[in-house]
């Protein structure tokens, strides 16, 4: 028999996943012919077979993650063709080239390999070299980490993890890297809940936030007012008082895209997780439109029935979450847009009017915008705005 | 306010991609003897291509830089040179580096981090591969000085991929070569990608030969799919070179048909379509139409150069992989005339846990 181990496909990657196999047990493969497809961090890749001879036994199934030099083929060789068969180890040679990928497959070993300590509580200290150096830059102590590597070797995904990076390679499974004793019931992260860890890890790691925080007076409100088409509305103006906000920024460009419609997306609490449905064109519709396309968004929203095209591409977004309770927030930018707003639960507070005390029902909002292209000057003229048009009767 | 110099760029193709002749050919082109010699060995780079790639996807080579598509630049231009012209290849050219007598089993060697594998058994003047970009570019000037000062009738001829001729050192080696007349030609390897960057976003450049005209010298665009125009610009480049006529940079445009190496996976990044649309234009079928249209070859003679391609690459595997370690020492060696204390110590260091571990 002749085991086929993983090889590293790439450059010093520690594992690979198989996406899908193109032979079964008892099928007779020739010398180059695929076998699998495998993904990577950085690609696909077909794998073919070293040997000839009939397999034996595949290694996994699809999603699987195989560690590199862990057993992924058995065969059983063909007597005549069994020269063909490479050397039992695999060559670990790696041509340094350009778009080399900064991670290797040795290990450099903290402590004695063969600890005698093989209590739970043990902790390998065992590193890839990028794993080392990006601990060390992130000011991580990997003595504390748990490797889920081969032999518990810590990769540069458990120093993310660590880092609470949760930065996913495409595909991947999300790992847990709680110690196994923590108890509780594990709830994988899915679909829209999956999404906002993603996005928001996007927005913390890209965006530089700055909140400002102030309220609206609507004393003066006329009834009937619809408190979401008033805040579209109020968008509106402030967009038009400072246009430069309405836009998404390019960070690799290093510049802003400046839009003339003004498309709002909203948050939208669902069971499932956070879903931005967006309202387009909010400065050139009346409120009854307004609160038409809410509604659809709303229903559509909690029934899961939007079409993408209805949850993308908003430039500026609106976060409406003082319905039950809550003052002021931190709303999180989400990149490509540059601006949030907060509006949160309205109140009856004691207002000085001239010299007077009056009490007056006031709406607090939060803006945050990203500093790396908005200016507190803009933002704050923007609020002004959209105060100023939040106060007016109707 | 008049105009005070005017520049053309032009562009060279002699063999269109359905195989039929373009232009005025030149000698060797009426020779099939010599054509087939070419085709053969773009065959060879082929086969040895792919196998490199299964090697590599089997754990038995490290990171490998494929050529598929690129075999009649390398080829052309390895039939254009003199035995004792100086080669600097970037690291994909094998092509050029087979046909000057490299072995299959030498650069399989290399690409599997062996460093005997550029201890070169035929050119020994040749430079190893480059694996930064541009760096070979002075080098290569630096060579073509010599030839000069020493009165050698020899030329420098290196490469550079697409990318490359954003690099500062490109452009001070041909402003070198041009402004002391160097024997050096200069092969730009158009092949649209640099890694993942297209050209039209590497350059604003419409042509990367034109890149010759603010280093004063003669710059020309070829079709890189077709072998006879590689050869016949690059013989008319190396003559002019050698006679003392002074560097010329061409443009050879082609297609990476493969990833960037083993370890790039251009479908992440390439738009669908381009890669179909560019084997329609692919340098061995071409030439292969031509050849059978005008019978100098078959399908049979085919099936038997594919035989025995492959079968010299399994040798070459075999070879390579027959290969003892290199020893502890070879990590020292070949960089200093006296070695530095340094590295003295590191090298029993070396030496003692060679011992101790094996």
């Amino acid at each position: 028999m002749f085991r086929f181990t993983l090889p590293d496909l790439g450059e010093g990657l520690q594992d690979a996943e198989i996406v899908s196999w193109h032979v079964a047990v008892g099928d007779r493969v020739a010398v180059d012919q695929p076998l699998v497809a495998m993904e990577t961090a950085k690609a696909v890749v077909e794998v073919p077979s070293p040997v000839a001879g009939v397999i034996v036994a595949l290694h996994g199934q699809a999603t699987d993650r195989i560690d590199t030099g862990a057993a992924l083929v058995d065969f059983k060789l063909d007597t005549d063709d069994a020269v063909d068969a490479p050397t039992p180890a695999p060559a670990t040679a790696s041509g340094g080239v350009v778009g080399h990928m900064p991670t290797s497959d040795q290990e450099i070993s903290a402590t004695p390999q063969r600890s005698s300590s093989t209590s739970a509580g043990a902790r390998s200290s065992r590193a890839v070299p990028a794993a080392r150096d990006l601990a060390r830059h992130l000011g991580i102590d990997i003595s504390n980490l748990r490797g889920s590597g081969r032999d518990a070797l810590i990769t540069v995904e458990d120093v993310m993890a660590a880092a609470a990076l949760t930065v996913q390679p495409q595909g991947s499974a999300m790992r847990p890297t709680l110690p196994a004793t923590a108890g509780g019931e594990f709830d994988v992260l899915r679909s829209l809940r999956r999404a906002m860890a993603q996005s928001m890890s996007m927005a913390r790691d890209n965006v530089m936030e700055c909140t400002v925080v102030d309220d609206a007076d609507i004393h003066a409100w006329e009834s009937g007012n619809d408190y979401t088409a008033r805040l579209l509305r109020a968008i509106a103006a402030g967009c038009r008082a400072e246009p430069g906000i309405n836009a998404w920024y390019d960070a690799t460009s290093q510049g802003r895209r400046i839009f003339h419609h003004i498309d709002v997306g909203i948050a939208v609490d669902t069971p499932d997780g956070l879903l931005v449905p967006v309202i387009r064109d909010v400065g050139n519709r009346t409120p009854e439109q307004l609160r038409i396309e809410i509604n659809r968004l709303k229903v559509g929203a909690r029934e899961r029935s939007l079409p993408a095209s209805d949850l993308r591409d908003f430039t500026f977004m609106l976060s409406n979450f003082g319905v039950m309770a809550g003052r002021y927030a931190t709303p999180v930018v989400v990149p490509p847009a540059i601006a949030i707003l907060g509006a949160g639960k309205v109140s009856r507070d004691v207002v000085a009017v001239g010299d007077a005390i009056e009490i007056h029902r006031r709406m607090p909002l939060s803006l945050t915008f990203d500093h790396r292209c908005v200016t507190g000057g803009e933002a704050v003229r923007l609020l002004a705005a959209i105060i100023v048009d939040l106060q007016r009767p109707n | 306010m008049h105009s005070v110099a005017n520049f053309d760029i032009h562009y060279r193709q002699l063999l269109d991609a359905a195989g039929m002749p373009t232009g005025e050919w030149p000698g060797f082109g009426r020779d099939p003897a010599q054509l087939l010699a070419m085709y053969r060995m773009m065959t060879l780079c082929r086969v040895f291509d792919t196998k490199a790639i299964n090697l590599q996807r089997t754990g038995r080579l490290g990171t490998y830089a494929p050529c598929t598509g690129q075999e009649a630049t390398h080829v052309g231009v390895g039939a254009a040179m003199q035995a004792d012209d100086v080669l600097f290849p970037v690291y994909r050219e094998y092509g050029t580096q087979l046909w000057r007598g490299v072995t299959l089993a030498g650069i399989y060697t290399y690409w599997n981090g062996d460093e005997r594998g550029t201890w070169f058994d035929g050119p020994r003047q040749d430079f190893p591969w480059c694996v930064p970009i541009a760096s070979q570019m002075p080098h290569a000037a630096g060579a073509a000085m010599a030839f000069k000062v020493r009165g050698q009738a020899r030329c420098a001829v290196a490469y550079i991929g697409d990318g490359g001729t954003s690099q500062g050192a490109f452009y001070e080696a041909l402003n070198a070569a041009g402004a002391q007349t160097l024997p050096l030609v200069a092969v730009v390897v158009n092949n649209g990608w640099a890694i993942s960057v297209p050209v039209a976003e590497q350059t604003a450049a419409r042509t990367l030969a034109q890149k010759a005209i603010a280093a004063g010298i003669a710059g020309i665009q070829v079709d890189g799919n077709d072998i006879i125009a590689v050869r016949a610009v690059m013989e008319e480049a190396l003559a002019r070179a050698r006679n003392g006529g002074g560097p010329t940079l061409v443009e050879a445009l082609t297609y990476r048909l493969s990833d960037h190496t083993t370890a790039d996976d251009a479908t992440r990044y390439r738009p669908a379509g381009e890669l179909e649309a560019a084997w329609q234009r692919e340098p061995l079928l071409r030439t292969r139409h031509y050849l059978q249209a005008h019978g100098h070859w078959s399908d049979t003679q085919e099936a038997a150069l594919r035989a025995d391609c492959q079968a010299q690459v399994d040798a070459a595997v075999s070879a390579y992989q027959a290969l003892p370690a290199a020893s502890t020492d070879s990590m020292f060696e070949h960089l200093f005339a006296q070695l530095p204390h340094e590295l003295q110590a590191q090298q029993a260091s070396a030496r003692h846990y060679a011992a101790h571990k094996g």
